[in-house]
């Protein structure tokens, strides 16, 4: 009777089938294994993950359970769930997940479309503040946040992917993304890349002048500039594209 | 609402950087040139436009004794000793920021508006809590007053959010006090690095020379748009005609300091 976790990739972020009959408590472990197994702390962070409960019926606190294992333990973002079950689906929404009563069968192209597209907008619901533009292929990617204009002091972005900034982000303004950060403009307030760990994430801005920078767990200092108010731009630094990644256990800054 | 008459906030986040007397010169330029203006200080318990304006004496009732029913608006309005054109609303100095609350300012504005006149200038208070709300609640305009140093641009900065969110969006920028020697020696930021950082939505209206003048005349409660012979005098009088759609070109301001052969080139040209 030893039913066995699925967890795979697929165009919307990670998809994990839960086996029908073992003792929830083994589930949840098997799919923490699997996960680890992936190699998943790394590298499906940040994605939205649907699970996929089949007949099989999950409590509340059984689900919140899952959930927050592979939040806090793999920093994925739980989207929907799929439960043929009517009080599972509404344990999900309770837990702010979209929820279906079934997964159509992937094998028919027409059907998989649908359902992709209502993972989508389940997606969407699920946090509308974000607007997010048309998945491409899989993985954090498809989780990116554009922001249209500048950042302003006082303001305060959070996303769970990456971040792509169309315009400046001002000194006092704060951007926290699990992902990379990419800002068009002038980068002048605080940026954390990788804020839940991710050490690849990167930092990428038009021209890079925050006081601070922040990529998974480290942390760097602008040196302490000398001309302090001329720092616009009549008499700025250079205002040529940098990169900041960690190498060698420290952020770097270069050229892009 | 009438949608004629102007309704505008000027604000700046930080305190002291010349919100009041911004306020003041710029109603009392917009009278002088025949607008019907009003003004309400809006600095519930920390009463200032009054003073600036030089009106304190003839106080009987306030903003909050019209709020509250013990008023009519029109009893509580004071014309300026000057210019029959301009008006002043009180605050309070005895209350705080909570004797009013955004409906009942619209609903001042909205009076007001009925009353004629063209431009309602509100004098936000410094900070961005209640009264802040309270003063851009019933704006269809604002302006923000920045001097040129960083604390106040980034105050600056996130005012322009808060005004965005509450739909005044491409406010105007004055920039204050601004030193041209010290900006020449990089010593200031510049208006345009000042610009910058605030971005292409927010456009200037004028740019205000540091100057002396305005110290004393506000303790005399004479505004320096009345002074003829001072620059930041001309420069809020320009910013009033910029504010009635004029296009004014925007003071050159290092003409202050010529050196030794401007001023040797001014005493032929005057001779």
């Amino acid at each position: 009777m030893v039913g066995e976790v699925v967890v795979k990739g697929w165009r919307n972020g990670l998809l994990i089938l839960l086996p029908p009959e073992d003792p929830w408590e083994q589930v949840v472990d098997q799919v923490h294994n699997k996960l680890d197994e992936a190699k998943a702390r790394s590298f499906w962070r940040g994605a939205q993950t649907t699970f996929d409960c089949g007949m099989r019926a999950v409590s509340l606190p059984e689900m919140e359970a899952l959930l927050d294992r592979v939040k806090r333990g793999f920093g994925l973002v739980p989207v929907a769930v799929v439960a043929a079950d009517a009080a599972t689906r509404e344990a999900g929404e309770k837990l702010a997940l979209v929820s279906y009563p079934e997964m159509p069968v992937i094998k028919k192209p027409a059907a998989r479309d649908e359902r992709e597209e209502a993972v989508q907008s389940a997606s969407q619901q699920a946090a509308p503040q974000q607007p997010r533009p048309a998945a491409a292929a899989g993985g954090p990617a498809s989780n990116a946040l554009y922001v249209p204009g500048t950042v302003r002091s006082g303001q305060r972005i959070v996303h769970d992917g990456h971040v792509v900034v169309v315009g400046d982000v001002n000194a006092g303004a704060e951007v926290f993304a699990e992902g990379d950060i990419l800002v068009f403009g002038s980068l002048r307030g605080l940026a954390h890349a990788g804020c839940s760990g991710d050490e690849t994430a990167r930092i990428v801005a038009g021209s890079l002048q925050p006081p601070q920078l922040r990529i998974a767990g480290k942390i760097a200092r602008s040196p302490e500039a000398a001309g302090q108010p001329g720092r616009g731009a009549s008499s700025g630094p250079q205002r040529s594209p940098e990169v900041a990644r960690i190498e060698g256990g420290e952020i770097q800054v270069s050229p892009l | 609402m009438a949608d004629t008459g102007r309704v505008i906030v000027i604000t700046s986040g930080k305190g002291g950087v010349g919100k009041t007397t911004t306020t003041a010169n710029v109603g009392m330029a917009l009278a002088q040139m025949g607008e019907k203006v009003a003004m309400i200080d809006a600095d519930i318990g920390l009463r200032n436009l009054d003073l600036a304006l030089g009106l304190e004496n003839r106080i009987v009732y306030d903003m909050v004794d019209v709020v509250e029913g013990r008023a009519k608006l029109r009893s509580a309005l004071i014309k300026d000793k000057r210019n029959q054109n301009l008006v002043l609303l009180p605050a309070a100095q005895t209350r705080d920021k909570s004797a009013v609350n955004p409906e009942q300012m619209k609903q001042v504005v909205a009076e007001l508006q009925e009353e004629g006149y063209t431009f309602v200038l509100i004098d936000c208070p410094a900070g961005i809590e209640q009264g802040f709300r309270n003063a851009t609640a019933g704006a269809n305009e604002a302006i923000v007053v920045t001097n040129p140093e960083m604390s106040s641009v980034r105050d600056a900065d996130r005012i322009v959010g808060l005004l965005e969110a509450q739909d005044l969006r491409n406010p105007r920028l004055i920039v204050n006090r601004i030193r041209p020697r010290m900006v020449k020696v990089q010593e200031m930021l510049a208006v345009e690095d000042v610009q910058e950082v605030l971005g292409n939505a927010v456009k200037l209206l004028g740019v205000v020379p540091d100057d002396e003048a305005i110290i004393t005349s506000t303790n005399r409660g004479e505004p320096v748009s009345l002074l003829e012979t001072s620059q930041s005098g001309l420069a809020y009088r320009n910013i009033a005609r910029r504010l009635r759609g004029e296009e004014v070109p925007f003071l050159d301001l290092d003409e202050k300091d010529p050196g030794f052969f401007g001023r040797l080139k001014k005493l032929f040209a005057a001779g």
